[in-house]
């Protein structure tokens, strides 16, 4: 557990060490969801909620809600496809000198459920100046959610793609799915819909904002969700790792 | 040949080369703008005719898909051509090679995936839908391609790092391409501030049909003219004396 | 990133029954070709057949071409890449020096100690002495609280040989190590590897410089994938 703690306490020193990284962190969040609340109209659209059910709210409102899970992953999916590529060959010798790979690859993980927490407070933060969800810790942990989910899908999809590649498939990947397949302001959800990453988050940030209640279920099977990713990734983390 | 010539076909060639070497790379060009024109349909297709959707969800899914998909192609390849090359583009600066070629050579690649990219997206709107105006519909859609290839060649010289830069072309990208779709509501008097908004109503004419408006043709020209022009300034500076 | 889940090259408990007497560290019949899934790309056979031996106390150079497949016997030897065929018996701990120094860039020297430290097992007051005495020896005890990516090639490289001792290893596998160095430090890194070599350590050396050929108990050369032992000294053989 020593060995893990000082690779996180000193992977996560390697990112405070990147001001301009750190300021992106800081400022996309309010970029994204500002522009959207300042576009949308004030007109009302109905809002499907999770497990049936419909209200009325401002195209606005509903519109921040929509995005605020998007920024997340996009922001954590990114960085979880470009954090083990980018200490990959330390990582190797690390291993190599004696670091337990279990230790590294917990390590790095770390890293990006830290990167997670902090896009989720800075995007909660802001989505509060424009909308007051009615259930602040559902609306939080869909947001979380979507970004630890989206993270590990990173790492996997680093992985088997170069950066490049990586980031369209991290670009297009969540905005097909939280955008277009979750939006709640559709009535009808493709079937498609239940089986992407971003399904259970979505539904528990528009439960969260809109539904006042906390839809357990949903949690639940998202974090299966995210456990199941979250050992695909690592699975297939450390099978790369293997002598070539 | 004149040395001008010569130096400026050698500077494209590599530039190429070095893009269409990675069979992954290849690979992305031809699956993605399918399944993403495909997925904002089908995606789309769901929703109801909000007020800012200018033409039947499904057929403007997958202009959307084609527009956002022509783009982004493009503008990663041209942010990361800029980043993983701008040391050695220094350096042979220094060595004597006209920067100008250099830069001539990474926008001729550029303008070469936004070629195929507008070509493949074109196509896989034509599977369902057939335009109205082709040659004006490819025409459109590679300019979304140079409009974001000067995109990304400017973020990838004011912001040299592959993590920073995806982020902020990635960020941009999405409001850019969300914002074209109408989903979240109209853009009057606010058009200019999205890089698609115009090349998208063109993109939209050449496929469904109706009067070209004057006023998109000069916008999307003149984004992509004025995006070209600020990434020349920055590459230039990029460049400057830097091989150390 | 190779090796993840392969033997440890630190691990000083390994001491196969197969290795004889002071041998430390044995390559028998090593093959390595780098292939490649994807269509149109062609594979390259590397190693066909390498063996060597590393005994305690002595140094050993390795010679060759550019593209000879050096780097990736020693990489096989450490562990950084599983043969194609051939065996590989390690008697001891190892240190490894890259050619590439595999360092993290935005971490203090310090602090780089401080995780390769952890990573051969060792309590801080060991690592803190031992750092030290390195940052001492090889002159980089000003440079400890600077990041690793603002370091000069030269004192990135005192460092990264700094990290391979750090543990005191029973062998010590170099790869160029002293790329950058000022004459100084050049002498003082053969001066290391004579006090190392007198307290038992193994040392091999990838060199490319023919003046040093004279300081090795044996020259390898690598050529068509394989290990000979180099003619010295107008065709001695070592």
């Amino acid at each position: 557990m020593s060995r893990t703690a000082t690779a996180l306490r000193l992977g996560l020193r390697e990112y405070a060490r990147t001001p301009v990284l750190l300021a992106l962190f800081a400022f996309l969040p309010v970029y994204f969801v500002a522009v959207f609340a300042s576009v949308a109209p004030s007109t009302l659209v109905p809002v499907h909620l999770p497990g049936g059910g419909t209200v009325t709210r401002a195209t606005a409102d509903a519109v921040v809600v929509l995005v605020a899970p998007i920024v997340t992953a996009l922001v954590v999916g990114i960085t979880g496809l470009f954090v083990l590529r980018a200490t990959a060959d330390a990582d190797s010798r690390l291993v190599i000198a004696g670091y337990d790979v279990r230790s590294v690859v917990l390590a790095r993980f770390g890293v990006l459920a830290v990167v997670a927490l902090v896009e989720t407070v800075v995007t909660v933060a802001v989505a509060l100046a424009f909308v007051s969800p009615d259930h602040l810790g559902g609306f939080a942990l869909g947001i979380l959610l979507a970004g630890a989910t989206y993270g590990a899908v990173g790492v996997a999809v680093g992985v088997v793609l170069d950066r490049l590649s990586g980031v369209y498939v991290m670009l297009f990947g969540p905005t097909l799915d939280v955008f277009l397949f979750q939006n709640p302001m559709t009535g009808s959800t493709s079937d498609v819909a239940a089986l992407l990453p971003g399904h259970y988050a979505s539904e528990l940030v528009v439960a969260g904002a809109f539904a006042g209640d906390l839809p357990v279920e949903s949690l639940g099977w998202g974090l299966v969700y995210l456990l199941g990713v979250g050992v695909v990734a690592g699975w297939a983390f450390v099978r790369s790792a293997r002598p070539a | 040949m004149t040395a001008t010539a010569s130096r400026l076909r050698t500077a494209v060639l590599a530039s190429t080369r070095a893009f269409a070497r990675d069979p992954f790379h290849l690979t992305i060009l031809l699956v993605l703008p399918p399944a993403v024109v495909v997925g904002y349909g089908e995606a789309m297709a769901a929703f109801p005719q909000l007020p800012g959707l200018s033409a039947p969800p499904r057929a403007l899914g997958r202009i959307s898909g084609a527009t956002f998909a022509a783009a982004f192609l493009a503008g990663l390849v041209g942010l990361f051509q800029v980043i993983s090359a701008s040391r050695a583009d220094a350096r042979l600066g220094l060595a004597g090679f006209p920067r100008t070629h250099l830069l001539a050579g990474r926008f001729v690649t550029v303008t070469l995936v936004a070629l195929v990219g507008a070509s493949v997206s074109l196509a896989s709107v034509w599977y369902d839908t057939v335009p109205e105006r082709p040659a004006l519909a490819l025409a459109a859609l590679a300019l979304a391609g140079l409009t974001y290839g000067a995109l990304g060649v400017l973020v990838g010289a004011l912001l040299p790092r592959e993590l920073e830069g995806s982020l902020v072309l990635v960020f941009v990208a999405d409001i850019d391409a969300a914002m074209a779709t109408g989903i979240v509501g109209e853009l009057d008097g606010i058009a200019w501030v999205f890089p698609l908004s115009h090349v998208h109503a063109l993109v939209e004419t050449a496929v469904l049909g109706g009067d070209l408006a004057v006023g998109d043709v000069v916008g999307a020209v003149g984004y992509a003219l004025a995006l070209t022009a600020a990434a020349t300034l920055a590459y230039a500076r990029l460049t400057r004396g830097a091989a150390a | 990133m190779p090796n993840m889940l392969g033997q440890r090259a630190s691990d000083p408990s390994i001491r196969p029954d197969d290795l004889a007497g002071d041998v430390l560290l044995r390559g028998d019949g090593l093959e390595k070709t780098y292939g490649s899934s994807l269509p149109f790309t062609r594979s390259v056979e590397v190693l066909t057949g390498a063996s060597l031996e590393l005994r305690r106390g002595e140094i050993v150079g390795i010679v060759g071409e550019n593209g000879s497949g050096k780097s990736t016997l020693l990489k096989l030897l450490v562990g950084a890449l599983d043969p194609d065929a051939g065996e590989i018996t390690r008697g001891g701990s190892i240190g490894w020096c890259p050619q590439e120094t595999l360092l993290y860039d935005r971490l203090t020297v310090r602090e780089t100690f401080e995780l390769f430290g952890e990573a051969y097992g060792m309590d801080a007051g060991a690592v803190a002495e031992a750092r030290d005495e390195l940052a001492e020896r090889l002159d980089f005890e000003r440079f400890l609280d600077y990041r690793v990516d603002h370091l000069s090639g030269g004192n990135r490289q005192k460092v990264n040989l700094g990290v391979s001792l750090l543990h005191d290893p029973d062998v010590l596998l170099l790869d160029e190590p002293y790329t950058g160095f000022d004459w100084d430090t050049y002498q003082t890194f053969w001066s290391l590897t004579e006090e190392l070599t007198a307290d038992g350590t193994s040392i091999g050396i990838i060199s490319h410089l023919v003046n040093e050929h004279e300081r090795f108990d044996r020259l390898y050369e690598l050529r068509d994938g394989k290990l000979e032992l180099a003619p010295r000294d107008g065709g001695e053989t070592a």
